[in-house]
């Protein structure tokens, strides 16, 4: 390999990272403040929640399922954590827990009706999205809960070594699902059923098992990123992150998964969700409506996802 | 074995949920079997009714368009700022309904073109048709003066022997695609597409052309959508779209309409738009609040879904025991 080559290569590879460093100085150039240690920080801060949940997205995607439901498991979550956390006697990782593993059976659910009954992923969880809300909605009304305890809510808020928590947990969760779809059977049983489930199959492995035990950790993932959300917020209500099925979507696209399975990783995932979060936040900047900022996400999608298959046609050659 | 005997498996779920749906409310909902309320089901389903068209085709052709409930939108908003603006009513309602056309064939251009999933390529194209319909209308909804379109007006809420005049309208547009389907190469293209793409390239059909052709058809649709949307509320209302594209997705399927099947049925999707608004109409006769209904009809639709794996199973089944008496 020659060293134009290797350039090409390098270049194709971290194109993400070059998008990003492109679109940071074009908003910096524009508004100086953009490019400041407390800017990038809220950023950062940001891109933790939406790169926690595109993660979530992301286990489902490379079995070649997809999730609509995430923003619904999240209202359901943050309405049942709300809930619980008026008794501020027990201690605050209890309830976490629980919700945690709510969301796992939620996901557990949806993963059931997609497997079992035969059903394209996005009709089932478009229906499921319809369900869990629903019984938020039955359960709350259009109450907004607020006010939340401050012993519950510093997972959400406080700092730690002087990084907020969030981004703590977006390390911890991001390192331990690299860890598993790099580093364990069940990693590659999840990328072998995305990439071609047939042949999954037919050497043996249970397809519908290791989908269901995607949509479950992927629920999970999301139910606990809406404790943090509501955290940070200090408020839960129905109709929290109506946004964020599809969000999460455009963060795993953009972030290089396919929509088909079996391509993509928490690294691109989380690249993604920083690339969205500071496009949106230099918009604000320069002072783009939220509209125009739903038109220039689209963009981003298409732009994002045709660039990546190019990348994937030169690099096969 | 004589070939086209009927299989339980070819019929669509709808026929199933319409039918029980359809039997309780006339029961248990005191107003809902009435020739008045009936009539305004069937006005209601309307609109979802083109989107469905549309959006069956473009499913049957392994397809999938997510974006028209806000190309509809889109429509409107320009068909209502044009008429805002004193533009002749024809000439407005031409452009709105071309923007959706437009915006139906850049989805067919991503999708055949720049070979990317129908998924991304229309929600990309949700995002911003929906972008540029708030920006245009400013997040408002759009009024014009009704004294200067009486035809407008007409469209919208006069009745030709007790038919509201859009209806139609919506009627004759489905007509004509109903039509235009099952008596031109449009059927068998768009078949041939959904079962075997490769098929009609190797028989010199072009792909990229009736993807696209697919895909306008179904912005085509939206877009005339759009405009009698607009003659029907008599303003453009930027959200009003929203939610019809899962609607018209969901109809398409219940209505015997999947991917990569190799077949399809416009009049299952026309029946599982009916059946959505069916349950819409009776839930809220029932007095159930929003929320009820978005449970329930999530729960619906779920049970419709194992319906039908259930028949594939005894179809299954049949076949199996069919081959062993031969045997």
């Amino acid at each position: 390999m020659n060293v134009k080559e290797r350039i090409v290569d390098a270049v194709l590879k971290n194109a993400l990272l070059l998008l990003l460093i492109i679109g940071v100085v074009v908003f910096a150039l524009f508004n100086p403040g953009y490019l400041t240690l407390s800017n990038m920080t809220v950023i950062m801060k940001q891109a933790s929640l939406l790169g926690l949940l595109g993660i979530a997205q992301c286990i489902i995607m490379l079995t070649g399922n997809i999730d609509l439901s995430v923003g619904a498991t999240i209202a359901l979550s943050t309405i049942l954590w709300s809930g619980m956390i008026k008794n501020t006697a027990i201690p605050s990782a209890v309830p976490m827990l629980l919700i945690t593993i709510s969301g796992a059976g939620l996901g557990c659910l949806t993963g059931l009706i997609t497997t079992k009954l035969n059903i394209p992923p996005f009709i089932t969880t478009f229906a499921t999205n319809y369900a869990y809300r629903g019984i938020a909605w039955l359960l709350v009304g259009s109450t907004i809960i607020y006010n939340l305890p401050q012993s519950f809510r510093f997972v959400g808020t406080d700092d730690f070594l002087g990084i907020p928590i969030t981004i703590w947990f977006e390390i911890l969760i991001g390192a331990a699902i690299l860890i598993l779809l790099k580093k364990t059977t069940l990693g590659r049983r999840i990328y072998f059923t995305g990439s071609n489930r047939k042949a999954a199959r037919y050497s043996g492995i249970h397809t519908d098992r290791v989908i269901i035990t995607a949509y479950m950790i992927g629920n999970a993932i999301a139910a606990f990123t809406g404790v943090l959300y509501a955290a940070r917020l200090n408020a839960a209500e129905a109709s929290i992150g109506a946004s964020f099925s599809l969000d999460s979507v455009a963060v795993c696209l953009i972030g290089g998964c396919a929509i088909t399975g079996g391509k993509g990783g928490v690294w691109g995932t989380v690249i993604g969700a920083i690339i969205v979060t500071a496009i949106k936040n230099g918009m604000n900047y320069v002072q783009v409506s939220s509209e125009l900022q739903t038109l220039v996400l689209g963009l981003l999608i298409i732009i994002a996802v045709f660039f990546n298959q190019q990348v994937d046609k030169i690099q096969r050659k | 074995m004589r070939k086209n005997r009927f299989h339980l498996t070819d019929l669509p779920s709808a026929v199933i949920i319409f039918i029980v749906v359809f039997v309780f409310f006339a029961v248990s909902a005191g107003g809902f079997f009435s020739a008045y309320n009936l009539a305004s089901i069937l006005t209601q389903s309307v609109i979802p009714c083109l989107l469905v068209l549309g959006v069956a085709i473009v499913i049957m052709s392994a397809g999938l368009d997510l974006s028209v409930g806000n190309v509809l939108t889109l429509s409107g908003v320009t068909c209502g700022l044009l008429l805002k603006a004193g533009m002749p009513v024809a000439l407005a309602m031409l452009v709105g309904v071309l923007t959706g056309t437009a915006c139906g064939f850049l989805n067919g251009f991503m999708v055949a073109k720049m070979k990317l999933p129908p998924f991304i390529a229309t929600l990309a194209m949700m995002n911003i048709a929906s972008g540029l319909a708030n920006t245009l209308s400013q997040k408002k909804p759009v009024y014009w003066e009704r004294e200067a379109f009486p035809i407008l007006d007409t469209i919208g809420t006069g009745a030709v022997l007790g038919i509201p005049v859009f209806a139609l309208i919506g009627v004759l547009v489905m007509a004509v695609v109903i039509f235009v389907f099952y008596r031109t190469r449009l059927r068998t293209n768009v078949y041939t597409l959904g079962g075997n793409e490769e098929v009609l390239h190797l028989s010199g059909v072009s792909v990229a052309k009736w993807k696209i052709v697919v895909f306008t058809l179904s912005g085509l649709m939206a877009g005339v959508g759009g405009v009698l949307m607009d003659a029907r509320v008599t303003c453009a209302d930027p959200t009003v779209g929203t939610g019809l594209e899962f609607a018209a997705v969901v109809g398409a399927v219940i209505g015997g309409n999947l991917q990569n099947v190799g077949k399809g049925n416009l009049f299952g999707a026309i029946l599982g738009a009916i059946t959505l608004a069916t349950i819409r109409n009776g839930l809220s006769i029932m007095h159930m609040n929003n929320y009820w209904q978005m449970v329930l009809t999530g729960a619906i639709l779920v049970i419709g879904m194992v319906i039908r794996e259930l028949f594939v199973r005894i179809e299954h089944k049949k076949k199996l025991k069919e081959a062993e008496a031969s045997a």
